[in-house]
C-alpha cells in the first residue's frame, strides 16, 4: 500500500507522542545543575595555588593587605627620589653615606687571622674596615656658623637647610 | 502546534541571565527543555544521546549567553546550537545506529490523526502502526543529517518554514526543497514495508 503525502504527514505527526518517562524534566533541571556548580568547582590548578597562597598569607601574615602595597610604594618612592637626586646632582650635595660604606668595606676589608704562635695575638682586622661617613659639603658651609649682621649682634640663625631630611643609609 | 514564544519573556529572562541570576537560566530550561528534547531525539533516535546532548547544548547556550545580543529570538538562537551540536555528534557517531526508542505517550490513543489511522475503516490496524512507526524510525535514520533536521522541525514539531531557516542558516526555499526530496525518500523505503 502506497504511502501519500497525507499518511506520511500524520505518521510524522504520531512522533510527537514519543516520550521520555514521566518526571524527566525534573530530573534533567537537577542533573543539569549539578553539571553547573561540578564546573565551577573544576578549577585550573594554578588558581588553586594562587588561592591557596592567599589564604595561607592571610592566616600566618596578620598585617593588613593594603600595607604591603603602602610599604611597596614608599620604598619605591624613597628609591625613586634618591636615584632622580643623584642623577640631577652627581658632583655634590648628599652622598648616599650606603654607597660609601659598600665603597670602603669591599675595596678595604682584609681580615688578618694569626695562627696561633708564641705571641698569640688575636686576629685583628684592617683599620680602614670602620665605615666612613663623608659629611656632605653643605653640612660644611657653616651654616651653624655665626654670621655678621651690619648690627653688632650675632645672627645665630640658620641660613640655608641643613643637609638633608633623607634618611641616612646608615643602618 | 508550535507554542508562539514569548519574545519579551525570554528576553527579561536572557537579561537577567546576563546579569548572574542562574534561577532566570533555570527558568529558560524548564520552558525549553521539551521542545529541545524532542528535536534531538527524533535526530538521534536514542533516548541515552539525546539526555546527554540536551545537557550540552544547555551548558553551551549557558556558557554562551553573555555574548548574545538578542538579533535572533533566543528561542532560535538556542535551537540553532541543538541542531548544529546534534549534527556534529550525529558525524562523529558514523553509521552506528544505536536506537533506543521512547515509549508513546498514553494520550496518543486521544489523537486524531491517531484515531483516523487506526479506525475500521483505514487498513492501517494499531498493531501495524507500532510496526509503522518502528520503520518510520528506521527510515528517519537513512536521511541525511540536513534532511533529517527539517523533517523533524516541519513535520513532527510543526515549526514554520521562516523558523526552520533562521534557525539553519539557509534560505525558505532551501527548506522547501530539503523537505520534498526527504518526503521522497520516507515514502520509498515505507513502501517497501507494505
Amino acid at each position: 500500500m502506497p504511502v501519500d503525502d497525507q499518511m506520511l504527514s500524520k505518521l510524522l505527526r504520531l512522533k510527537r507522542f514519543e516520550q521520555p518517562p514521566a518526571g524527566y524534566y525534573e530530573d534533567f533541571l537537577r542533573e543539569f545543575q549539578e553539571r553547573q556548580r561540578a564546573e565551577l568547582l573544576r578549577r585550573p590548578t594554578w588558581r588553586i595555588l594562587l588561592d591557596r597562597w592567599e589564604a595561607f598569607r592571610e592566616e600566618y601574615f596578620t598585617v593588613a593587605n593594603f600595607s604591603y602595597a603602602t610599604a611597596s610604594a614608599a620604598v619605591l618612592c624613597v628609591a625613586a627620589a634618591l636615584t632622580f637626586n643623584m642623577l640631577e646632582h652627581p658632583g655634590s650635595g648628599v652622598r648616599s653615606s650606603a654607597v660609601a660604606l659598600a665603597a670602603n668595606t669591599t675595596a678595604s676589608v682584609q681580615p688578618s687571622y694569626a695562627l696561633a704562635s708564641a705571641s698569640a695575638r688575636p686576629p685583628t682586622l684592617n683599620a680602614s674596615l670602620t665605615p666612613q661617613i663623608r659629611i656632605p659639603d653643605a653640612f660644611l658651609e657653616s651654616s651653624f656658623a655665626p654670621v655678621a649682621t651690619d648690627g653688632n649682634h650675632p645672627r645665630y640663625i640658620l641660613d640655608t637647610r641643613p643637609a638633608s631630611y633623607e634618611p641616612p643609609f646608615s643602618f | 502546534m508550535t507554542d508562539e514564544p514569548a519574545p519579551n519573556e525570554d528576553a527579561q529572562l536572557v537579561a537577567r541571565t546576563q546579569a548572574g541570576d542562574p534561577a532566570a537560566f533555570d527558568a529558560l530550561v524548564v520552558k525549553y527543555s521539551p521542545r529541545l528534547y524532542g528535536l534531538v531525539y527524533n535526530m538521534t533516535s536514542n533516548h541515552e544521546d539525546t539526555n546527554d546532548l540536551l545537557q550540552d547544548v544547555f551548558a553551551k547556550a549557558y556558557r554562551s549567553i553573555a555574548g548574545f545580543r538578542g538579533n535572533s529570538a533566543f528561542y532560535t538562537w538556542v535551537h540553532s546550537i541543538a541542531v548544529n551540536m546534534t549534527i556534529n555528534f550525529l558525524k562523529k557517531r558514523g553509521r552506528r545506529m544505536l536506537m533506543s526508542l521512547d515509549d508513546m505517550d498514553a494520550g496518543v490513543e486521544n489523537d486524531k490523526e491517531f484515531i483516523e489511522l487506526t479506525s475500521s475503516t483505514n487498513p492501517v490496524h494499531e498493531a501495524d502502526l507500532g510496526e509503522l512507526q518502528i520503520r518510520l524510525n528506521e527510515a528517519m535514520m537513512k536521511l541525511s543529517y540536513d534532511h533529517r533536521a527539517v523533517v523533524t522541525m516541519f513535520d513532527i514539531q510543526g515549526m514554520p518554514h521562516a523558523e526552520i531557516a533562521k534557525i539553519l542558516g539557509v534560505s525558505e526555499g532551501t527548506v522547501r526543497s530539503r523537505l520534498f526530496y526527504a518526503h521522497r525518500q520516507l515514502q520509498n523505503y515505507l513502501e517497501e514495508f507494505h
